[in-house]
Parts: C-alpha cells; sequence; structure tokens
C-alpha cells in the first residue's frame, strides 16, 4: 500500500541537491566574469567579510532543490500502489471481468485461499462507477456474476465456490469476458486472470484476441512445486489365454516436485481389497513404472483403484499438495471375448480357414474364441452365444439355418463373408442370402494375366480400414489378386475398397441392427496371396471381425469433465426411455433417462441422459428392463494433464492475447500489483517533469528579476 | 548622460567629450579637432620660442637679417644663404603612456586606454602649436615605445599613439628610469597612468625624472567604476594584468573598496604634491579639455618662473 518506485536507485540523484546549494553558497559567482584593471584592493577585504556562504534567495534556492527533487522523482518512478488511490487519477468507469481459476491445480496447498484473497483485493479497489463480473473456468467457463456494480454480490460469491476437479483450459474464459466486455458500454475495460498460469491450459494455436482497448492484469497464485506426485496412468494387459483371464495393471507414478521422496507405498485395490502393494522412491521430476501381480479377471466389471501415499507420514510441507491425482480409478471388465463360428464349405479342405483362424487366434482384445462347422451341419442352435459368424467360401446355408444366419444378423449379429472357388452364385439365390449378400455376377474376374489385380482403393475412414489410415500401417497394394467375383451392391449398401478394374472388393451391407460385410474373394492363398502379407492380412481380419461384431472396448475410466450420454456408453444396454439411477462418487442420487441415439436428443430440464463426469471416483447406474436389475458401474479420473503444474510464461499468455489490446499487465502475489503496468497505467513521472519544466521557468523569470545584470562589462 | 552630452555641444565642446571623441577613427585629426577647439576659446599665446632644429637653405633675401647668413656655404660657393630652422622651440615634451593591460578598462564606453590616448595625443598636438619639440614613450613594465623629443615628430607620434595595443603588466621604476636615460636634455614630461601601484614606488619612479631637470605632469587616469565600484551582480572579477580571479560581492565590499581606494588616491596626491608634481586625477567621463587646461596652467606656471 501507498507509494512505490519502480527506480528507487535514482534517489541517489537526490545527491544532486547539493548543487543548487553549492551553487547558491560557493559558486555563484563564477557565473559570470567581470574583467577589473586590478583585484589590489579587492584582495585586500578580507574575504569572509564578503559572507558568500550565505543563501541570498531562498526562493530561488527552494525552487530550484524542489525543481531537482522532482525530477529525481520522475525518474524513480513512483507510483501508487491501491488501485483504488490510483483510480482516483484516472477516474473512468471500468468493466471488469474478474476470470477466476477453479480447475483442479488450484487444490494445490494455498492457492485457492490466495486467489479469492487476490480477487477481493481487486473488488476492494474498484471504484463506485465500476462494474465487475465474476467468472469461474476450468475446462470451461462459468459466469458467475454478471456485470454488476455491487461488491458484496462479488463477496458472497466467492463464498461459494471452490476449486474443482476439471482442467485448465483458458480459451472458454477468455472467450465468456470478451463476450462481456463487448456488451458493455463502460470506457474502460479490464480483464483481471487469476490463475496458476497452468502451461497444459493454454493451447498456443489458440485464436483468441481480446478486443481492442481492452487491459489484461494476470494475477499469478503459481508457487513453486514443492511436492506432487501422482498416478499418471494406468495400463490394463490382459492375459486371454490363461484361465481363468487374467490382467496386469502397471502403473506410472511421476513426481513432479523438486524434491525426492522416498518410501511410496502403491497400492493396487480391486474390489474395495488391498490386492497388492509396493514401495517405490522417486527423485525429482522423474517417473516409475510399478507392474503389480497379475489378477483374475471376474465374471462381473470390477473396479479397481491404484493409490500411492508417502507412507513416512510426511505432514506439512513435505506431504503430496495436490492430492487430487494420487488415486486412479478403473474399471476391469468381464472376458471380453467374441465367439466366432468360423462355417466352411461342405467340400473344403481342413486348411481353407487356416489364416483366418490363426488371424484371429492372436488377437487379444477382445479375444476371439473361434469354432468351425460345415455348412451343412451347420444349426440355428449353434448360433446361439455366437458374436460373429464367418462363411468362408461356401454357398449360403439353406433352409432354417439361413433363416436363423438372417435373424441373427437382423437382431445384432454380424456376419463376414468370404465367397471364392466353392461359392457359386447358385448357392446365393435364396432370400435370405440375398437379403445378406449383394449379387454377385456368374464370371469371375481372372487376372491371372496380368499377374494379378491390386486392391488399390480403401476407405480409411470405416472403422475396418481405419487402423491403416496412418503412414506405414500397412499396405494392401502389395497383395495380388488373381480371381474374384464381381459383386453388385445394391441400394444401401456400402462400398469399402475395389480393385484397381473399378471392382468392388468390399461391401458392407447393414442389416437391420447387425452388419454384413462381403469380401469377393478366398481367404486363403487360392485366389489372391493377401495372407501372405500379414502385417495387413491379420490386423485387416480382426478388425472387419470386431466391425461387424459391433465390438467396442468399454472404457475402463473416463475423464472429469468429459459427461457422458447413456447410449453413448452402451447403446445396446440403453435403449431410448430407460431410467437410470445413478450414484455420483459424493453419494448423490441422480435420475438419468436415455433419450435414444439421436444426437443432442431432447432433455426435460429434470431429467438428462448424461452423466456428469464432474468429480473422480465411480459412478454407479442402476437400472431394470423385463428380466431383471441391471448395475454397471463407470471409472472416472481426473485429466492427468492437470498433474502438469510447469508454469506458462504470463508473459506469452498476455501477448497472446492483447495482441492488439491497449496494454497488459502482470501481479504476482508477493506484490500483488506488477510495479511496471501500475506505473506505467499511472505514468506520474509525466506530470512530475512538466511540473519540473513549470518550476524552472519560473526560477528563470524569478532569477532574472531578483537578479539585475551586472553593473558593466569590459569592451 | 544625454542631458550633460547636450549641454556640452552647446557650449561648444562637444568634441571634448571621450565618448563622441572615440567615434572619430584618426587620432591626428581627433588631436587637432580637440586642440584647434580648445584654442579657439583662448587668447593668442603669449610665449614665443625658436628652434634649434635646422630645416634648409635659401638664398639670401634683402631684408633677411645678415646673422643668418651662413658664412661656411658662402665660403664654398661665393653664394650668399640663410639657414632656415624648421620651428621656433621652447622646450622638449615627452608624454609617456602606460599601456599595461589594467588600463583596458572602461565602463562608460571609453577605456582608460583610449581616454590615455588621446590625452596624450592632445598634448602632443598642442605642445607641438606651441613649438615645442615633441617625444613619446609608452611603457608596461619596460619602455615598448620611444621617440625622442623633436619639433617634426608630430606625425610619427600620432602614427606611433594610435597603433598602441595593451599588454603586459605596469611597472615603474624600471622605465622611468630607462627614459630618464634616454631623455636627458631638460624638459616637460607627462606621465599617464592608472598607477596601481604602491604610490611610495610611484613617487620614487617618478623622482628620477624630476632629479633630471624635467618637469614632471601626472595625469592618474581611473574609470568612475574603479573609483565608485558601483558593481551590483555578484561575480568573477579577473585581473586584467595577472589573469587572477576572484569571486566578489559588489554589495557586500563596496564601502571598503572605496575607502581603499579613496586612500590610495589621497595618498598618491599628498605624495605628488610634496614632490612638487603636477599631478590630476582624471576619469574618463570627463572632458579633455580639463586636462588641457592643466598642461596650459603648468606652462603658465613655468613661464612666469623663467
Amino acid at each position: 500500500m501507498g507509494l512505490s518506485f519502480l527506480a528507487p536507485f535514482f534517489f541517489a540523484g537526490l545527491a544532486a541537491l547539493l548543487v543548487p546549494i553549492l551553487v547558491h553558497l560557493t559558486y555563484r559567482q563564477k557565473a559570470t566574469v567581470v574583467p577589473f584593471p586590478s583585484l589590489m584592493f579587492v584582495q585586500k577585504v578580507p574575504f569572509k567579510s564578503m559572507r558568500r556562504q550565505k543563501i541570498r534567495h531562498w526562493i530561488l534556492f527552494l525552487l530550484r532543490c524542489a525543481a531537482l527533487t522532482l525530477v529525481v522523482l520522475a525518474f524513480s518512478r513512483p507510483f501508487l500502489n491501491t488501485v483504488s488511490i490510483a483510480s482516483v487519477l484516472s477516474p473512468a468507469s471500468r468493466e471488469v471481468v474478474i476470470l477466476l481459476d477453479n480447475s483442479h491445480s488450484m487444490s494445490y496447498t494455498g492457492r485457492w485461499e490466495t486467489a479469492q484473497q487476490a480477487a477481493r483485493g481487486i473488488i476492494n479497489d474498484l471504484n463506485p462507477s465500476d462494474r465487475v463480473s465474476l467468472a469461474t473456468f476450468s475446462d470451461a467457463a462459468q459466469l458467475v456474476v454478471r456485470s454488476t456494480p455491487e461488491p458484496s454480490i462479488i463477496y458472497r460469491a466467492l463464498d461459494v465456490i471452490g476449486p474443482s476437479n476439471r482442467s485448465t483450459r483458458y480459451a472458454p474464459a477468455i472467450g465468456i469476458a470478451q463476450q462481456l466486455l463487448i456488451e458493455s458500454d463502460l470506457p474502460a475495460k479490464e480483464i483481471v486472470l487469476i490463475t496458476d498460469y497452468q502451461r497444459t491450459g493454454w493451447d498456443r494455436d489458440q485464436a483468441i484476441q481480446l478486443p481492442e482497448g481492452t487491459t489484461l492484469t494476470g494475477i499469478d497464485v503459481h508457487e513453486e512445486i514443492a511436492r506432487n506426485l501422482s498416478v499418471a496412468t494406468v495400463v490394463l494387459q490382459r492375459e486371454a489365454t490363461t484361465v481363468p483371464e487374467k490382467f496386469i495393471v502397471t502403473a506410472r507414478i511421476v513426481n513432479q516436485g523438486d524434491e525426492s521422496t522416498e518410501n511410496v507405498d502403491v497400492t493396487l485395490s480391486i474390489a474395495d481389497k488391498v490386492v497388492d502393494e509396493r514401495t517405490i522412491a522417486l527423485t525429482p521430476n522423474s517417473a516409475t513404472t510399478v507392474q503389480f501381480q497379475p489378477q483374475s479377471v471376474n465374471s462381473e466389471a470390477l473396479e479397481g483403484t491404484v493409490s500411492i501415499k508417502i507412507s513416512n507420514g510426511l505432514e506439512g510441507s513435505s506431504r503430496d499438495h495436490l492430492p487430487g491425482d494420487d488415486t486412479f480409478y478403473f474399471i476391469v471388465n468381464p472376458g471380453e471375448t467374441l465367439k466366432v463360428l468360423l462355417v466352411e464349405n461342405n467340400n473344403g479342405h481342413e486348411t481353407d480357414s487356416l489364416f483366418i483362424e490363426r488371424a484371429l487366434s492372436v488377437a487379444t482384445r477382445p479375444a476371439f474364441h473361434v469354432q468351425r462347422t460345415r455348412v451343412n451341419q451347420l444349426q440355428s442352435g449353434d448360433l446361439a452365444d455366437i458374436d460373429v459368424v464367418v462363411l468362408n467360401d461356401t454357398a449360403f446355408p439353406s433352409g432354417a439355418a439361413g433363416s436363423a444366419l438372417r435373424n441373427f444378423v437382423e437382431s445384432g449379429g454380424g456376419v463376414f463373408i468370404a465367397i471364392g472357388e466353392l461359392a457359386h452364385p447358385s448357392g446365393w439365390q435364396a432370400e435370405d442370402a440375398r437379403a445378406l449378400a449383394p449379387r454377385f455376377g456368374s464370371d469371375v474376374v481372372d487376372r491371372n494375366a496380368e499377374f494379378g489385380g491390386v486392391l488399390a482403393s480403401y476407405d480409411r475412414d470405416h472403422p475396418v480400414f481405419e487402423i491403416f489410415s496412418t503412414p506405414r500401417s500397412g499396405d494392401f497394394t502389395a497383395a495380388s489378386f488373381y480371381r474374384y467375383w464381381r459383386l453388385e451392391p445394391a441400394m444401401g449398401d456400402l462400398v469399402l475398397a475395389g480393385f484397381d478394374d473399378g471392382t468392388p472388393a468390399l461391401v458392407a451391407r447393414p442389416a437391420r441392427l447387425g452388419r454384413v460385410l462381403i469380401w469377393p474373394t478366398t481367404l486363403d492363398r487360392f485366389w489372391n496371396d493377401l495372407v501372405l502379407h500379414g502385417q495387413v492380412f491379420v490386423p485387416f481380419i480382426q478388425q472387419a471381425t470386431r466391425y461387424v461384431a459391433g465390438y467396442e472396448a468399454p472404457e475402463s475410466w473416463h475423464t472429469v469433465g468429459n459427461n457422458i450420454r447413456l447410449v453413448a456408453l452402451d447403446e445396446l444396454q440403453f435403449p431410448e426411455g430407460t431410467a437410470v439411477e445413478l450414484m455420483t462418487p459424493r453419494g448423490n442420487r441422480m435420475d438419468l433417462i436415455a433419450t435414444g441415439m439421436a444426437p443432442g436428443a431432447a432433455t426435460t430440464s429434470e431429467t438428462s441422459d448424461r452423466i456428469p463426469v464432474d468429480d473422480p471416483g465411480f459412478y454407479t447406474l442402476k437400472w431394470s428392463d423385463d428380466d431383471s436389475e441391471h448395475t454397471r458401474t463407470v471409472a472416472a479420473n481426473l485429466d492427468r494433464m492437470e498433474s502438469d503444474l510447469s508454469k506458462l510464461d504470463p508473459e506469452e499468455l498476455t501477448a497472446a492475447l492483447t495482441y492488439g489490446a491497449i496494454g497488459s499487465g502482470d501481479r504476482s502475489i508477493a506484490n500483488q500489483v506488477a510495479p511496471e503496468s501500475r506505473e506505467a497505467r499511472q505514468a506520474w513521472w509525466w506530470y512530475l517533469l512538466v511540473l519540473v519544466f513549470v518550476l524552472l521557468a519560473t526560477d528563470t523569470a524569478l532569477s532574472n528579476y531578483l537578479s539585475p545584470r551586472s553593473a558593466s562589462s569590459s569592451t | 548622460m544625454a542631458v550633460e552630452a547636450q549641454r556640452r555641444f552647446k557650449s561648444g565642446t562637444r568634441f571634448l567629450d571621450p565618448e563622441i571623441l572615440a567615434r572619430i577613427d584618426r587620432l591626428d585629426l581627433l588631436a587637432r579637432t580637440v586642440v584647434e577647439g580648445f584654442i579657439n576659446g583662448l587668447h593668442r599665446s603669449p610665449y614665443l620660442g625658436f628652434s634649434m632644429d635646422f630645416a634648409e637653405h635659401r638664398e639670401y633675401m634683402p631684408g633677411d637679417d645678415i646673422r643668418r647668413i651662413d658664412w661656411k656655404v658662402f665660403a664654398r660657393s661665393d653664394r650668399y644663404y640663410v639657414k632656415e630652422f624648421e620651428a621656433e622651440s621652447n622646450t622638449n615634451f615627452i608624454s609617456v603612456v602606460d599601456v599595461s593591460r589594467s588600463m583596458n578598462f572602461g565602463s562608460n564606453g571609453v577605456t582608460k586606454f583610449d581616454y590615455a590616448r588621446y590625452l596624450a595625443a592632445c598634448l602632443t598636438y598642442f605642445a607641438s602649436k606651441q613649438r615645442d619639440r615633441i617625444g613619446f614613450a609608452s611603457f608596461d613594465n619596460d619602455i615598448i615605445k620611444y621617440v625622442p623629443p623633436s619639433a617634426k615628430h608630430l606625425e610619427t607620434i600620432l602614427h606611433m599613439i594610435d597603433a598602441l595595443e595593451p599588454s603586459g603588466h605596469s611597472e615603474y621604476l624600471k622605465p622611468l628610469l630607462k627614459l630618464t636615460e634616454a631623455a636627458k636634455r631638460k624638459g616637460i614630461v607627462v606621465l599617464i597612468s592608472d598607477f596601481y601601484e604602491q604610490p611610495r614606488t610611484i613617487i620614487d619612479a617618478a623622482n628620477n625624472l624630476r632629479y633630471r631637470g624635467h618637469d614632471v605632469i601626472v595625469y592618474q587616469v581611473l574609470d568612475p567604476a574603479e573609483i565608485n565600484f558601483d558593481f551590483e551582480e555578484s561575480a568573477t572579477y579577473e585581473d586584467l594584468e595577472t589573469g587572477e580571479s576572484i569571486p566578489v560581492v559588489p554589495a557586500r565590499m563596496r564601502e571598503q573598496y572605496k575607502q581603499m581606494m579613496t586612500e590610495h588616491l589621497e595618498e598618491i596626491s599628498s605624495l605628488m604634491i610634496k614632490n612638487q608634481f603636477d599631478y590630476g586625477l582624471v576619469r574618463t567621463d570627463e572632458p579633455l579639455d580639463e586636462s588641457l587646461f592643466r598642461y596650459l596652467l603648468l606652462r603658465e606656471k613655468m613661464g612666469r618662473l623663467r
């Protein structure tokens, strides 16, 4: 509080005050030189009798001292350390928007209290004519108080709000401030950004600019990171080959503090039971991985956590200052195995399905359990509990089996059809077959003369080929296709790939709830050599099978801030109208209504189809259908980006945001206000220098008046 | 000052005002103007003299004094020639001017140096008109220029006075002793200086001339500012001769200065009178005629004495 100086060392210049004193006392007579014939008598006059030490013109002396003092004062760049007094000097009414960071990193010891205090300080310093808005921001901005001249409203709001569990994003906050300032008609516009300047919150590519004439003042509540351990991530590695299926939890523990930490207990809990525990030591700014013993997968989803704790019982400054990221929540879903029924031609060789079977057998997530049967042996009952049927170079099942297969697909099952040498078009004339597969001509396209055709194009955006969309992820063009059937896709069919002669190579046909893929050539070496290109064949087969199965790996955890629609969680489990009871980690109960597939389907104000993932922990969903009660648990974790407390250079953020705005400044909590910005805004030095010029002009006039010209001068 | 100048103009003595004289570039013109203007108001000079300065021979004309026939020439040429003399002179007149740098001071438009030059020029011209043999000397700490007395040296002396420049610091003993040695024939010596020296030293130096038999007229030329010390602004005062500087607050020391100056002048005056010098204090704001009168009075006195 009070008067401060940007360059106090200039006060050494006050020594220059001696100059007017010396001028007045000693050297004033040197101002002019009067030639005189002889100093014979002058020298005889006693020196002291001249009384040179006496100041004759006190007004002049004081004027000159004042001018020098003001010059020194101006150069020392004074400013008032309180906004309120300073604002009296620049009394234009301001529209102030306080952006208060309430992301999870603000939970770091002491930061939130400091931020609240800073916000109150800003409000205290407002003029009565100012208006202020308060908005909190994390990954989204929320306007708490819209432009008000009444500080008490802001005070009450500040008492209520607290840090959230969400991550930091500056863009929404600046956006909301931008909107408020554009709407304001007050002449001065100012944004006060109270934040810990977390680097992860700023995206350099964000093209956000403040309105012209806006002042951005940053208040930095970042403190040096003493100790912050976090469970950065957890990897669940499943071993589908073992019986029962096991999973291995590997956790990555990060120490982002500047102090090394010994005796960190890392605990793995499954279903509220501690199943494994390790003790590790972490050096400053380092990370380590901890792998736990394999655990068995249950038939039901298991709730698991990996948590860390400093076991030497350190408290106070030695403890973890951001405990929110010390626990990682996850769900171990029940055994994820897709059952595949491989249907072969009656006359086929045993090795006809060798490649596809091997390709599927090496998949882990999900694992494929492959059963083989002949097409004439296929029974309706064989399709029970089957996820995918692969018709490998065979005719369509006839009779009840064919109908059963059609029903299977239309009720959500998947079929992958490969037609080759043994699958003659005549075998695909049945109605059920026509419903599931497009027609294909009686003539085989023979490319042997050309040493084979090439799979020239495929839809990289389709889930089947998505994994090949990145460079060096697989090259289909290396494979040669010697023979293939000419498919004739019907309306609604989707051609996912084509040969170089334009013939469809892979056609997708939706069949109500199910999916069908038709591959017009063999899955062995007979009509093509794709199987020899394992780097594309194996993932292609696995991905195609997953696709037709409609498989989506259940998320082991979600991130706080990403509200999840029920239908997105599992469209089969939550058809439209399903009433779901939600229990949040805080123990709050909510009622949700599933709204179906339509994006942004209307919800009433009382009900929602979204799980508000605001806190880390487990969200339990309960619902019932005709048969029974169901329960499902969703795990949510803090955005681990928030654990990275590294600081963004406030100048960088300010510069990025204030390009074209009037000015900007930063405040550190130590000084409340960056002296440079405050001094620049007040600019007292300018007024002081003007005063100096006035004083010097007065001095000149006065000295001319008081000191008439010397009596004479020499010729 | 303007009223006084107007008064002098009306009384016909405007050319004697030093400030007006300062506008006349040629010194001979100045001297003639002053002296003739001065003489116009006087009766014809009663003093007659003769000169021994040979001018030329001319043939004898009937009526010439046969005593003036040069018989030596008649013996050689068998013709009568009479001797012609330049002028008739009464006495030697030497003006001695102090040209030290202290003389180069003036607060009213005319420096002491200029005033001394005018005075010397006027007196020389005046003396020349009186048929005196005129000589000139300038000095600082030594004799700088010396023109021996002669009835024909007027132009030389005026030219020399015109070309004078202030230089050096003044001493009296050495230059006046030298002058005494040079001017052996008795005459009138006019000593013009500001006399910033101990009075006893000045008297001792001037006495050398007097002991030789010269009639010594002493003009002490001072600027009014030197006498009154009426400076207002405090400043650094620089000694024109030594270059020494002293910060001075005039108001604080004026009285003491004036007192010392008065005592100095009184002491010089009393010693001069006591030693039979014809002494006069001349202020540079006074007309030259007062100085000329002083000279005239002296010649009158000398005439009576002889």
